[in-house]
């Protein structure tokens, strides 16, 4: 009864007003997509042109001595060793897994030691992994700028915040330590750069909610980051597509982060119970009972001697962008910006634990706040078209030229002032070498610890060493039940009891790899904390020992005959 | 073996998490950005009429509803228009109805008596078809509530957007009929409200079965519409597309015909079994496989095994997941079958802001109950559509193509918009 469709003649269709002859698959996929990409380079190429040099200006700054400093901090090697873990053993960590963090952070390591065959090489395995979160800051600094951009940012102003984050000593310092924070970041970044879409697309918001999700999976502190996300998505929708904007945000957010909890409850380790670790254990700890480092704003406490740490790096970054995130506060576009700042701030001086990557996830946001601040006062001093029925314009002019050229000479002393000294930072960083002794110690070990005379039970087996050298023993050799965390030794605070059950007595230790980690480790937790380490290092006499000062470190040999009790290594 | 049932695991969640965020993506057409809702919005204000229309109105066993429908008909305000009444010849009910209106009508009615048996819609509207005299033949079901300004600004559509085919919105209102009556006007309220938009920039649209403007030459020139098809309406859609019509659609909450959900959980699983029935015979059918572009064809391929699909996922997620719980796969493999739940958990939150839009284009309340029948309605309501996606496949397979017609009792004509 149908005509088929193929018949109607093309008289017919002419007449009908139909496509006569349509092209079958008219433009082919890869040169309509190549075209495309022609066209992105094409409008973007001035901002290609600021952006790409610089980002080849963040990566030299961090390449820059990267096995030299900063010195390495345990969490590193607690990372790489959890990386180890995924990659070689298939398991979430070297010890139980015990909900320190969401995996999602070390699986990347793991994927990227995968792809490079870290753990095929000797050396400092923690080094290895810095050249990853080189890569990650490039990440970083891009998304910066794209943000900065869509906030409004003139493209000068964006390249400056790109500029003080790639140069500032603090941002270098620590955006290439492996820290879970920094691996957290190009994500949330991301999110923030969706949420910002100009185009105020459903699709952006929602993954920017998913975005945000990867990056508190990747490390749960970013969830401070929350409201200011939540603002910037506020801003950047429309009144009429506000509630599905919204809802997709929150929704794939919360559905990516309830993976974590699903995969404690398939595990059995959602609640606490009888002889396993748990989820909700391990965020009691986090939040409520983990031992205060105290409020960096009182003299004499830990987090002040952090922050005394990061301000001798570098304070102009903080100062800088502390100050513009209250000018971002006036500014409607740059809220968030101000919000975030703000917010983390408050956070950092509150009493409590302040862990030492904390500033990380803060620098990017005092650069782009600082830089946004100048943008918006630049604004406001800008020239405006003349309006003759006023009096007072003449004189506004002139106030304004008066602030434009306060505004250059303020700017061109502070670029005087920081810059050389950021210069020197970097140099700093890159000429110390204080990954030295490490490797001097893991070599000295590779050579005199390994025929460790397993027949005589009378001599312990075990070497106690910081998470740092932890991967780097094993995969050279050295049988992973035979190095031991030195951390997994505190049986007052540690959720995990696998060592607890394994290890009661010094004497199961052979040697005792006292570092800068583990001195800290001493003084910070007083006995009866940390026992066996102490029991251990004083039934032991030194025989070797690599750098000097407070970056020594030196390698103890346990005789459980030697009964001095004064023994301690300041 | 632990190896290939992890494989199998991995690959059904890769794909129901595709087929499920498909699906959002699509629903949500109308919301992506605010340049996408302006777009889909449509300009209420008509100009002046230059097309005349010729309107079918198929009955069958409906002398319940056909006199009121008729009477809003003769109501529509444009200067141009008849009315054609499709009846069996065995309906004489009906008949006397369609009749005694036709008579009062001024010669705005006419009556068409199909002879064919047995009897189904598109042999009744290709009866019909000769006696058309607009240049625009529309059809609307013996039981819709038409609103009177609707023609005036379809032939405005037609001209502004120089279209083929205009699809008027059709909306279900009765949303507190039934527990799934709500999903019901849900569904209808994302097709007509955004998917419907996608379809029709994309150039590939399964039309509606009422509410739809064709141009009278080409619908003649393509023999009008298939009678062993189920799902006449889609097929013709598909035809049409595959030709190049250019296709608009006209969608205003206040514009909408409005029609009743299914009476009972019989009735919807029939009439779905029979859409997805229609769906599975356009698509065994080919023409799609015409359309110019792969783009094209792949939403019609995806579109026209849309039920068949969500039956599969009905099956899948649950199976998927005891699988991984109880056969102890790894834990990746586990959590991944977990994955496709957040683009279908993201669907139902979207509904219920589509629910929130949906009551405020009708100027209803929505209360806190109704968001709980929502929510706890949707597991049961796919499996019921499950049911009838599977339903169909059987009735396929097995040859029986007879037609199930849905009853109506009027129930949204009853006065105000909705019933509490």
């Amino acid at each position: 009864m149908t005509t088929d469709i193929l018949t109607l003649s093309q008289d017919q269709r002419r007449r009908l007003n139909l496509p006569v002859d349509p092209p079958r698959d008219p433009i082919g996929g890869w040169r309509s997509f190549r075209a495309q990409l022609q066209a992105w380079l094409w409008r973007h190429r001035k901002s290609l042109a600021i952006v790409l040099p610089l980002l080849v200006v963040v990566a030299l700054v961090r390449l820059w001595g990267l096995s030299h400093g900063p010195a390495l901090a345990d969490d590193e090697g607690t990372y790489v060793a959890e990386a180890w873990a995924v990659q070689v053993k298939h398991t979430l960590a070297p010890y139980t897994y015990w909900y320190d963090h969401p995996p999602f952070g070390w699986f990347q390591i793991a994927a990227y030691t995968w792809l490079t065959g870290t753990f095929h090489g000797a050396g400092l395995h923690v080094v290895a992994v810095r050249r990853m979160m080189v890569g990650y800051a490039v990440l970083d600094a891009g998304l910066l700028y794209m943000l900065a951009r869509r906030l409004g940012l003139r493209r000068i102003w964006a390249a400056a915040a790109i500029g003080m984050w790639a140069l500032s000593p603090l941002a270098v310092g620590y955006s290439r330590m492996v820290y879970l924070d920094n691996i957290a970041l190009p994500w949330v970044l991301g999110a923030f750069v969706l949420a910002a879409t100009p185009r105020r697309s459903l699709w952006a918001h929602t993954a920017a909610g998913a975005l945000f999700a990867l990056g508190v999976l990747s490390k749960e502190t970013m969830i401070l980051l929350l409201p200011g996300l939540l603002w910037l998505a506020w801003q950047h929708t429309d009144r009429r597509t506000r509630s599905f904007c919204l809802v997709g945000l929150w929704t794939a957010g919360t559905l990516v982060a309830l993976l974590y909890p699903l995969m404690a409850i398939l595990r059995g380790e959602l609640v606490p119970g009888h002889g396993h670790v748990s989820l909700v254990e391990a965020l009691k700890w986090q939040f409520i009972s983990r031992p205060s480092t105290g409020s960096a704003l009182s003299a004499g406490t830990a987090s002040r001697s952090l922050l005394d740490q990061w301000i001798s790096l570098d304070g102009w970054l903080l100062l800088l962008g502390t100050i513009g995130a209250i000018g971002c506060l006036v500014v409607r576009r740059l809220r968030a910006v101000g919000v975030i700042v703000v917010l983390l701030v408050a956070a950092g001086l509150r009493p409590g634990y302040l862990p030492a990557p904390y500033v990380i996830a803060l620098l990017p946001f005092t650069a782009l706040a600082a830089a946004g601040a100048a943008d918006a006062a630049w604004s406001a001093l800008r020239d405006r078209p003349p309006i003759p029925i006023r009096r007072n314009a003449p004189r506004d002019h002139q106030l304004r030229v008066a602030g434009r050229l306060l505004a250059v000479a303020a700017m061109i002393s502070l670029t005087a002032i920081a810059v050389p000294q950021w210069m020197r930072g970097d140099s700093a960083l890159a000429s110390v070498n204080q990954t030295a002794p490490v490797a001097a110690a893991e070599q000295w070990l590779e050579a005199n610890a390994r025929g460790v005379d397993t027949r005589t039970s009378s001599v312990g087996r075990d070497i106690l060493v910081d998470d740092t050298m932890w991967a780097d023993l094993v995969t050279a050799g050295f049988p992973q039940q035979r190095v031991i965390w030195f951390y997994k030794l505190d049986y007052v605070d540690n959720l995990d009891p696998s060592v607890r059950r394994r290890i009661h007595d010094y004497r199961d230790f052979r040697y005792v790899v006292v570092s800068p980690i583990i001195r800290t480790g001493l003084q910070q937790s007083p006995a009866p904390r940390y026992e066996l380490a102490r029991l251990a290092i004083a039934h032991s006499a030194t025989v070797a020992s690599f750098g000097t000062g407070a970056g020594r470190i030196v390698i103890d040999r346990v005789n459980p005959a030697t009964t001095s009790t004064t023994r301690s290594h300041r | 073996m632990t190896f290939l049932l992890c494989a199998v695991l991995l690959a059904i969640s890769a794909t129901l998490t595709g087929v499920a965020a498909a699906t959002v993506w699509w629903m949500l057409h109308a919301w992506r950005t605010p340049l996408d809702m302006r777009r889909t919005e449509f300009e209420r204000r008509p100009d002046e009429p230059n097309l005349s229309f010729s309107l079918l109105v198929p009955a069958r066993h409906e002398e319940a509803v056909l006199a009121s429908t008729l009477t809003r008909l003769t109501a529509l305000t444009h200067p141009n228009f008849e009315v054609i009444v499709i009846v069996g010849h065995d309906d004489p009910g009906t008949e006397q109805v369609a009749r005694a209106a036709a008579a009062q009508s001024g010669g705005l009615i006419s009556v068409v008596v199909d002879h064919n048996r047995p009897k189904n819609k598109p042999k009744a509207l290709n009866t019909a078809l000769p006696h058309c005299r607009g240049d625009v033949i529309g059809v609307f079901d013996a039981e819709d509530d038409v609103d009177p300004r609707l023609l005036r600004v379809v032939d405005t559509a037609f001209r502004r957007e120089d279209a083929h085919v205009v699809q008027g919105g059709v909306q279900l209102l009765d949303f507190r009929s039934s527990w799934f009556s709500l999903r019901n006007c849900l569904e209808y309220f994302f097709w007509f409200r955004s998917r419907l938009h996608l379809h029709a920039r994309h150039g590939f649209i399964p039309l509606g079965g009422n509410t739809v403007f064709i141009r009278a030459d080409l619908l003649k020139a393509v023999g009008g519409w298939d009678e062993d098809c189920l799902a006449e309406d889609c097929e013709l859609g598909v035809r049409l597309s595959a030709l190049g019509a250019r296709i608009a659609v006209a969608y205003d909450p206040h514009l909408v015909t409005r029609e009743e959900t299914p009476h009972s959980m019989t009735a919807l699983v029939k009439q779905r079994t029979r859409w997805n029935q229609g769906f599975l015979q356009v698509l065994r059918k080919g023409v799609w496989r015409e359309l110019p572009t792969r783009r094209q064809r792949l939403l019609a391929r995806f579109t026209l095994a849309q039920p068949f699909l969500q039956a599969f996922s009905g099956i899948c997620v649950p199976a998927s997941i005891a699988f991984a719980l109880f056969a102890k796969v790894p834990l990746v493999v586990a959590l991944s079958t977990f994955v496709p739940a957040i683009p279908t958990i993201a669907m139902i939150c979207f509904e219920i802001v589509g629910l929130r839009e949906f009551c405020r284009a009708y100027y209803v309340r929505a209360r806190f109950r109704d968001y709980l029948t929502l929510v706890i309605g949707t597991p049961v309501y796919q499996l019921l559509l499950g049911f009838a996606a599977l339903r169909a496949v059987l009735r396929e397979s097995t040859g029986n193509r007879g037609w199930e017609k849905t009853t109506h009792s009027g129930a949204h004509l009853a006065g105000p918009v909705v019933h509490a």
